[in-house]
């Protein structure tokens, strides 16, 4: 490129010589954030210029179809500087505006390169317990399932019926997570006789977010197991496909067709069909012994609002900094 | 449709400044706005481009002719031979010496290629604006772009800062 420092102050601007609409194709194969980022520092025009098109909203919705979810979104802050209302004139371009900073942070948040961790940070519940608290759903986020003498492990009720359905239901670290793969590796219980392995036929996952008013401003919350399993309860932004499952007792790696944005950080593990009858009762069960959500949990900065009808994407400035969300006096 | 002796079609392109190009039928439809001129019939003797100088149009159409699917009875018997792999490597290395030019050059090229609408060309010469983004520091931007910094100095600052990780 050395040889065009040449025509230094010849002609006119890249986008005025080419138009709004030439120039916003060539912008639109910017893909890296960072370079989106820098363009808006280059000239008040071309910051005008990606803030009109929403360059950074599509930079996202690109790569993570489940953005396009978000109704609208939100910047918080503690200092009342980015609370000025603005003129209903105004609006228009401050709703962009505010598009623009919070669809930047999450195009970074989403695009740059990670190592991918397991993601639950606690267990919600099951559809159905055996033994509680001995075969509890929060044996299955225990990293050690095996000690000399004991077995750590999720049992669901017996049923007659091998088709009847089970899931587990966790809450991610972050309410934005980016979910690659999950890995659930089946009971191989040693203490029955012909070591039998309880694994189900199938597995699905769904990833989403309790609606109101399960879902507060303070907290996430059901009251019972009934409440907890049911699909009506949630919004479900992602469902994957089924999954074969295998009698093996070893850590199975589901990896989703391509990575996806949890939102509202709510995964719902559902096994499908039972594979093992116990003998003393003729019963099928499903076990499990280690579950685990593979991906990146995104910035704390980053907020799920869900109303009825909707969710929002909240971006919060600063006030995290000073004791997060929980700590919040309005 | 009528072919002449060669068994090749052949399309007259003029410029706004006069000149006129006799090119394959095939070659001219690699562009797309040229290809619903030619289905809908409205290209009986020969085509005005409106705004496309002599000079640009020439590389447009040296573009197009490099592109062109080969086919027909040279055409077949070539790509027996060369592998489809080696041919795209062919052409990226003919496509990057063909978008070695100034600035105000590419910024008609691609102009041209979006008003024909051939897209292969429009990708190149978009790309390689991209590229002047991605691989050069603000002021090259500015440099190389041709654009003024009207920001003040504290506000250049408070957008920096803005994306703080842009820039580390």
């Amino acid at each position: 490129m050395a040889e065009e420092s040449w025509e230094e102050g010849r002609g006119l601007d890249f986008l005025e010589s080419l138009g709004p609409d030439i120039s916003a194709t060539v912008f639109s194969l910017l893909d890296d954030p960072a370079d989106l980022a820098r363009a808006t520092t280059v000239s008040r025009s071309w910051r005008r210029f990606v803030i009109a098109n929403q360059f950074s909203k599509i930079l996202c919705l690109r790569v993570y179809p489940e953005v396009s979810n978000f109704t609208r979104v939100e910047l918080s802050s503690i200092s009342s500087a980015h609370r000025n209302a603005g003129s209903s004139a105004c609006a228009g371009l401050e709703k962009l505006w505010r598009d623009h900073r919070v669809y930047m942070h999450l195009s970074h948040g989403l695009l740059s390169p990670y190592d991918p961790k397991d993601c639950i940070s606690h267990c919600m519940g099951a559809s159905s317990t055996d033994r509680f608290p001995e075969e509890a759903i929060e044996n299955t986020i225990e990293p050690v399932d095996r000690q000399e003498s004991k077995l750590s492990y999720w049992s669901s009720g017996g049923q007659k019926d091998p088709a009847v359905p089970e899931c587990l239901i966790y809450s991610l670290q972050s309410e934005l997570c980016l979910v690659d793969e999950i890995r659930i590796r089946p009971l191989k219980a040693f203490f029955r006789y012909g070591h039998p392995i309880y694994s189900a036929k199938h597995v699905r996952f769904r990833l989403g977010y309790l609606k109101p008013p399960h879902w507060s401003e303070t907290h996430v919350y059901v009251e019972s197991d009934a409440e907890l399993i049911d699909d009506s309860n949630y919004i479900w932004t992602y469902t994957s496909p089924e999954f074969p499952m295998l009698q093996e007792n070893v850590m199975q790696s589901f990896k989703l067709p391509h990575s996806v944005l949890c939102i509202g950080g709510v995964v719902k593990i559902e096994l499908l069909g039972r594979v093992h009858k116990d003998t003393f009762d003729g019963r099928y069960y499903i076990c499990v012994s280690h579950v685990q959500l593979v991906g990146k949990p995104l910035s704390e900065d980053f907020g799920v609002a869900p109303s009825k009808n909707d969710v929002v994407l909240s971006y919060y400035l600063d006030y995290r900094r000073f004791g997060g969300r929980s700590q919040q006096s309005t | 449709m009528a072919t002449r002796e060669a068994g090749k079609k052949m399309i007259m392109l003029k410029s706004p400044d006069g000149m006129e190009f006799e090119v394959e039928e095939a070659v001219a439809m690699e562009s797309q706005t040229i290809r619903k001129m030619i289905e809908d019939d409205c290209a009986d003797t020969a085509i005005l481009i409106p705004n496309i100088n002599s000079k640009i149009l020439s590389r447009v159409i040296e573009y197009c002719n490099k592109h062109v699917p080969t086919t027909g009875a040279t055409g077949a018997a070539a790509s027996d031979t060369v592998a489809p792999a080696a041919l795209a490597e062919d052409l990226k290395i003919w496509d990057a010496e063909f978008i070695k030019v100034n600035r105000a050059t590419r910024f008609d090229l691609i102009q041209a290629a979006s008003y024909l609408n051939i897209k292969g060309l429009l990708d190149l010469t978009s790309q390689t604006t991209i590229d002047t983004i991605s691989d050069n520091s603000l002021e090259e931007i500015r440099s190389f772009l041709s654009t003024k910094n009207d920001y003040l100095p504290e506000e250049e600052q408070t957008i920096r800062r803005e994306n703080q990780w842009a820039f580390q």
